[in-house]
């Protein structure tokens, strides 16, 4: 595969990621709205969606791992090179980086915006489930063996 | 923008925390007595205006209510009441049924019985002195039953009274709490918030306080509720006022609120059951129970006083129930009889006296006339005194005593009167017991004249007090003179040589009552049984000691038990006293009175018991924490949160590397 294929393919997987992104902003938000809601179920559906959106970006990340793998041998750059290296390394020799080096803008805009949400989203979870393990507490009471309720402890049947 | 995002999830944050801590909240308080299940009010924000815009502002917890129904509490309140009041009824009745022992060996009824078969075994050999002694220890063992049961229900009255006193103390502690809690809930409202689990607390004690007494509660705007009771307050706000008990023994107990002079009256909870067993359950029964010895005293009594005892007549008795001086002026003779402070009643009638004279056997009958509201202890004395060969006296403490001159007996038995006496020059001989239903007098006329024994077809008819002929006596030619003629009830007459016109006549009164005035039972003269109630009654000691002083007979006469036929006339006696029953139906009913109080309470409490658990059931599907929905729903969101917490995990790992990989 010649340098302008791999760089199409490159773009084509940023776009992806794009989409993707927008995909994960929108499942975020709607688990956010789930947990203000206080409900379990519409939190567990995008939970699942979103289950299925990682493994997406599982694949598209294993793809854009072997395009960039090739591309830095192509370009003669060290591997596991960033993208801003790549597009550095484009502009360098020809136009062919310049859509690259927007589509690479675009994509860390909304990637800090699932990465803010994400961890948004992560602070309000734990601290929900800190509240459900409270309440757990309260009904069953301390827990002798001093296990964490919930995290692979064994419940005495005859207790 | 970005800020007013971060203040969605804090607001949803808070709502939530919220909400899991009232669902936490409930499910530690699933078996907490009275505790409502709470529930949070989420609202949305008001909205933000950005620009020409109204972004929404999340959600927010506005208070957590708890989910009851007042209406529904406050019929609980009246159920528990009723319950508990039932409860204390029939726990106290069954007590009285256990104390009776019915039926049972020991019981009064099998304890009546036994003396009425002593009796009447008695009476088939009324001389016998081992059955005499059977018949009295019968009797003594009766009216021990009688004591001891009358002892038993004064002890249950007692304790109940005793168990009001902590009662009282138990409403004064619940009110105190009550006043109590108002106050901190007040306190606690005063700024729109809604205090429930204080709330739960109060109705918790309410709760409490209704299965102690029957109250009406009301609640007030500022939160805090007036509680009543019988249309007295008992609490207002936060003060309470002190119920207070005063036991005394004509009442039992007597209630009142402090600084009020109403008595108070309960009618529920459990104070209400004991109140009425102190003021009129138990009271009830033993009034009954008294009014069933004194009436078996007095009955008894009245047989007895006539009789005669195997000793024959009295050489001397004295009373045993004392005359009272009523207008303490020194003197007892002033007294109306009928007033003079005896137990039991005189009424008008006629005491007759028998005087025997031991040596010849000759009786002469005297009738003292009783008028209930004209005869003084002073006329009887004198009428007594009247009577040859006996003397009278009123001792100085109340007792009358008799005692007959040396060589003469007296009794007081229904004889025939005079026993002897004259047709014209014919003496006349009465003998036999009267067995008539009433008193009768007769006239005896000879309807032409003659020698008795000799001239034919000398006739004697024999009239009643109506004038009717009731007999014709052959006294003439056959007739042997001396030999006894049936006059018909029993009694005969013989007539002695001599002549008689038809110008003569004889007078013959035949009583079936020695002492129709009861003067003898109210003065407790020749009486069986002592005392004048439940409490006291007992086998009369003189009796006891020597069984030959149980007046078994009527006349006198050897192997004569008429006056154990009297007696025993009274196992069976319709008795005004006692409703028209006899002693023994009358104790029936008093056991089967108890037993349907006490099913009457049973069957009232079950019914009240099925409104109750109906309304608790209403209540509970509004207000109870049901422990498994909560577990479900907390559970549902530890599963959700687990697993998004995960997926979220992987988001920012996913993210943080790409970041850096750009």
């Amino acid at each position: 595969m010649n340098l302008q294929n791999l760089v199409h393919a490159l773009e084509g997987n940023l776009q992806a990621e794009l989409a993707g992104k927008d995909v994960q902003i929108a499942l975020l938000e709607r688990q956010e709205r789930a947990i203000a809601a206080h409900d379990p179920g519409a939190l567990e559906s995008a939970a699942r969606e979103l289950q299925s959106e990682l493994q997406r970006e599982i694949e598209r990340a294993e793809k854009r791992a072997r395009i960039l793998a090739l591309l830095s041998q192509a370009l003669g750059l060290p591997p596991h090179p960033r993208i801003a290296e790549i597009v550095q390394a484009l502009e360098a020799r020809n136009a062919l980086g310049l859509r690259l080096a927007a589509k690479r803008a675009e994509l860390r805009v909304r990637c800090a915006e699932a990465l803010r949400r994400g961890r948004r989203l992560n602070v309000l979870v734990r601290a929900h489930a800190s509240l459900v393990e409270e309440a757990f507490g309260r009904f069953l009471g301390p827990d002798p063996s001093g296990v964490p309720l919930g995290r692979g402890a064994l419940v005495d049947a005859e207790a | 923008m970005s800020s007013v995002a971060l203040n969605l999830g804090i607001e949803a944050l808070l709502a939530a925390q919220t909400a899991l801590d009232t669902v936490g909240h409930n499910v530690a308080n699933a078996n907490t007595p009275g505790y409502s299940r709470q529930s949070v009010l989420l609202r949305a924000g008001p909205s933000m205006r950005l620009g020409n815009n109204l972004v929404g502002n999340g959600v927010r917890a506005m208070d957590i209510v708890s989910v009851r129904d007042l209406l529904v509490d406050r019929r609980i309140l009246t159920q528990r009441s009723a319950i508990a009041r039932l409860d204390a009824l029939s726990s106290g009745l069954s007590d009285v049924e256990s104390l009776l022992g019915e039926p049972g060996e020991g019981s009064l009824s099998s304890m009546i019985s036994g003396f009425f078969s002593g009796v009447s075994r008695l009476s088939a050999n009324p001389g016998d002195t081992v059955l005499r002694r059977d018949a009295l220890v019968a009797g003594s063992d009766m009216a021990e039953r009688f004591r001891s049961l009358y002892a038993g229900l004064e002890t249950l009255r007692g304790d109940a009274a005793a168990r009001v006193d902590a009662q009282v103390e138990r409403v004064n502690q619940l009110t105190d709490s009550i006043a109590t809690m108002n106050r901190a809930i007040g306190a606690t409202e005063i700024d729109g918030s809604t205090a429930n689990d204080l709330r739960d607390e109060r109705d918790e004690l309410l709760r409490d306080l209704a299965d102690v007494v029957d109250v009406a509660v009301v609640e007030r705007e500022d939160g805090t509720v007036a509680v009543t009771t019988r249309g007295q307050v008992l609490v207002s706000g936060t003060r309470n006022f002190e119920m207070e008990g005063e036991t005394s023994i004509a009442q039992g107990v007597t209630l009142r609120i402090h600084g009020s002079t109403q008595e108070l009256e309960p009618h529920g909870g459990s104070l209400g059951g004991l109140y009425a067993q102190v003021r009129s359950v138990l009271p009830e029964r033993l009034q009954k129970l008294d009014d069933l010895a004194r009436s078996f005293v007095h009955e008894i009594n009245k047989a007895h006083s006539t009789g005669v005892p195997g000793t024959g007549p009295f050489r001397s008795l004295e009373s045993t129930h004392a005359l009272h001086d009523v207008d303490e002026d020194g003197a007892y003779d002033d007294e109306l009889l009928a007033m003079a402070g005896l137990p039991f009643p005189v009424q008008d009638g006629a005491l007759l006296v028998n005087m025997t004279d031991r040596v010849t056997g000759a009786v002469e009958t005297v009738r003292i006339e009783i008028d209930a509201e004209e005869t003084t202890v002073g006329d009887l004395v004198s009428q007594l005194n009247a009577i040859p060969q006996l003397t009278a006296v009123v001792e100085g403490n109340g007792q009358l005593s008799l005692r007959a001159a040396e060589g003469f007996g007296f009794d007081f038995a229904a004889r025939s009167y005079p026993s002897s006496g004259a047709v014209g020059g014919s003496a006349v001989a009465i003998t036999g017991q009267f067995g008539g239903d009433a008193a009768a007098d007769f006239t005896f006329r000879p309807r032409s004249s003659g020698d008795v024994g000799a001239t034919p077809d000398l006739l004697v008819d024999v009239f009643d007090q109506n004038g009717d002929r009731i007999a014709t006596l052959d006294v003439g030619a056959g007739y042997v003179p001396g030999s006894e003629l049936e006059l018909g009830n029993g009694l005969k007459a013989s007539f002695g040589l001599g002549t008689i016109t038809n110008a003569d006549s004889f007078e013959l009164h035949a009583a079936t009552d020695g002492d129709t005035a009861d003067v003898l039972a109210a003065l407790g003269l020749n009486t069986l049984f002592t005392g004048t109630g439940a409490s006291d009654i007992g086998v009369s000691e003189r009796i006891l000691t020597d069984p030959r002083l149980f007046a078994a007979s009527a006349t006198g006469a050897d192997g004569d038990g008429g006056a154990l036929s009297d007696i025993l006339a009274v196992s069976e006696a319709s008795l005004e006293a006692l409703g028209g029953s006899s002693p023994i139906q009358y104790v029936g009913g008093l056991v089967a009175g108890v037993g349907f109080d006490r099913a009457s309470a049973e069957l009232a409490m079950e019914t009240e018991q099925l409104l109750h658990d109906g309304l608790v059931a209403q209540r509970d599907a509004r207000s109870a924490v049901n422990v498994d929905e909560e577990l479900v729903d907390m559970l549902r969101f530890q599963q959700s949160y687990q697993a998004a917490a995960q997926f979220i995990q992987v988001v920012n790992g996913l993210n943080d590397e790409l970041m850096r990989l750009l």
